[in-house]
């Protein structure tokens, strides 16, 4: 995008540079005279916009500590009745892949496309909800991601409860839950919460 | 990234709805298709394979001294589920059982948790010709406390139970945490002793699975699952257990069996024994095939 945009400054610089040059040929001194044309051409149809890649707000992380501590397994205070604090790292990596997920599967909603969660093994009804979401004609507008990850040092869930604008002003919201893996989350259930009419 | 909070109650915030009319909820309109829905999730499907787990409760632990790990399994329960989730059937081995434990001779089956968890899961295997697919244990304080965190559990009480100081009158009630470890561990009270004790933990646990299939929304379930987590020790890594605790969502409380190995009291020297019946293997391998008892 900056190369394109320098690249057309440069061509608007060239331009604006060339009608300023001495060399210019003058203009015409008698009246233009008018040249026969046939039908005028068309307005060029405006080119339709592509959608913009959905980027969500994470604006919420909590998490939920599965530790042992107090559990009753061992007695308390014991050595072995510890809590487990959480990894941080993992913990953001994790929300931060399922963000890409969510931007990802809704930026393909909006393109008209099926998004992401057949390919995480989920088919049928799910597809489904994903129409209940968004796509080309209720363009997301704000997308919301609040987390909770359940956390035992390391991630062992990720909750998302989804809320989206639509540029009909309409809003539809929806909970997912990833488990982590190796290469980053996994869907493992989605549950559509509420949609709203403008 | 924003900081997160950190509590062992945290929520996800509620979605912001702004005063519009509700048109419908969102999985009401959805079609058919081949992923399950249960209270609107929408969930696996499983791997396709029967499941197995090795559900143990331990003697031992708090209020007691030794560790959970070790000690006697009391609590003795097999779940079989179906390979497409929609069946699941519980076998309740008394703790009396008198089978080969591995490493420790013929012994009540109880015996087998003196050397792990892991060796419970060797016995049945061994016994029943098994492929275990994990365990659960958990002791009586840590169940006492699951129980209470899980707001109790309602159950029919069919005759006053006591142990200790404990009392549970008969009828219909909620049961505390302490209360529902009574309902568990009281087998003197009861006319089949440790037999019928057995039953009691298996409809436990398939009431307890009534109960979270009854709120299946989002807050609920996965408290649940933190609950279970946090009150057991198991082979079950934490996701894997989430997995499969959604994929208990798909199991209608109506579908889940509950039966006994069968066998006859008798003496193993001066011990009081249960000698399972042949049919005991021929129960536990129909199970295990499908999830089901017969058909």
């Amino acid at each position: 995008m900056t190369v394109a945009r320098l690249a057309l400054g440069l061509a608007l610089t060239a331009v604006l540079a060339g009608g300023c040059s001495s060399d210019a040929p003058e203009a015409p001194s008698v009246a233009p005279t008018a040249i026969p044309t046939s039908e005028p051409e068309p307005e060029p149809e405006p080119e339709s916009e592509l959608p913009e890649d959905v980027t969500g707000e994470v604006v919420d992380v909590r998490v939920n500590d599965l530790s042992i501590v107090d559990s009753g397994l061992h007695r308390d205070g014991a050595e072995a009745d510890v809590s487990t604090p959480p990894d941080a790292a993992a913990i953001d990596a994790a929300v931060g892949a399922a963000t890409a997920w969510l931007d990802g599967h809704l930026t393909d909603l909006v393109g008209g496309g099926a998004g992401s969660i057949e390919a995480d093994g989920l088919t049928g009804e799910t597809a489904a909800l994903t129409v209940g979401l968004t796509d080309p004609t209720r363009v997301v507008t704000h997308a919301r991601y609040a987390f909770t990850v359940g956390a035992r040092g390391l991630p062992e869930w990720v909750h998302v409860t989804v809320d989206l604008d639509r540029h009909d002003d309409s809003e539809a919201s929806a909970t997912f839950v990833f488990l982590p893996t190796a290469e980053g989350v996994h869907l493992l259930a989605a549950r559509p919460t509420a949609e709203t009419s403008p | 990234m924003i900081g997160w909070h950190h509590g062992p109650g945290a929520h996800a915030r509620p979605g912001p709805l702004r005063g519009v009319a509700v048109v419908a909820l969102v999985f009401a309109l959805l079609g058919t298709g081949t992923a399950a829905a249960s209270g609107g999730w929408r969930l696996p499907v499983g791997d396709g394979q029967p499941l197995t787990l090795l559900l143990l409760g331990s003697d031992m632990g708090p209020p007691r001294d030794g560790v959970v790990e070790r000690g006697n399994a009391d609590g003795f329960q097999l779940l079989f589920v179906s390979a497409d989730r929609q069946h699941a059937t519980i076998i309740s081995i008394p703790r009396d059982a008198y089978v080969p434990v591995p490493g420790l001779g013929r012994q009540r089956i109880n015996a087998c948790l003196q050397r792990g968890p892991e060796r419970c899961v060797e016995t049945v295997e061994a016994l029943f010709g098994l492929d275990v697919d994990g365990y659960l244990l958990t002791g009586m304080r840590a169940f006492s406390r699951a129980v209470s965190r899980f707001d109790g559990i309602e159950v029919e009480v069919p005759r006053a139970l006591r142990v200790g100081n404990t009392h549970i009158a008969p009828g219909r009630q909620n049961l505390s945490g302490p209360e529902a470890l009574v309902y568990a561990r009281d087998r003197k009270s009861r006319p089949d002793g440790d037999v019928g004790r057995s039953r009691a933990q298996a409809e436990l646990l398939a009431t307890a699975h009534r109960q979270v299939v009854s709120d299946p929304s989002p807050q609920a379930v996965l408290h649940a699952l933190g609950v279970l987590r946090r009150h057991s020790v198991t082979d079950l890594s934490g996701p894997e257990l989430v997995q499969l605790g959604f994929e208990a969502l798909r199991l209608p409380p109506a579908n889940v069996e509950r039966a006994t190995v069968p066998g006859s009291y008798g003496f193993a020297g001066r011990a009081s024994v249960l000698f399972l019946h042949d049919s005991a293997a021929a129960l536990v391998a129909d199970a295990a095939e499908d999830g089901r008892i017969g058909p």
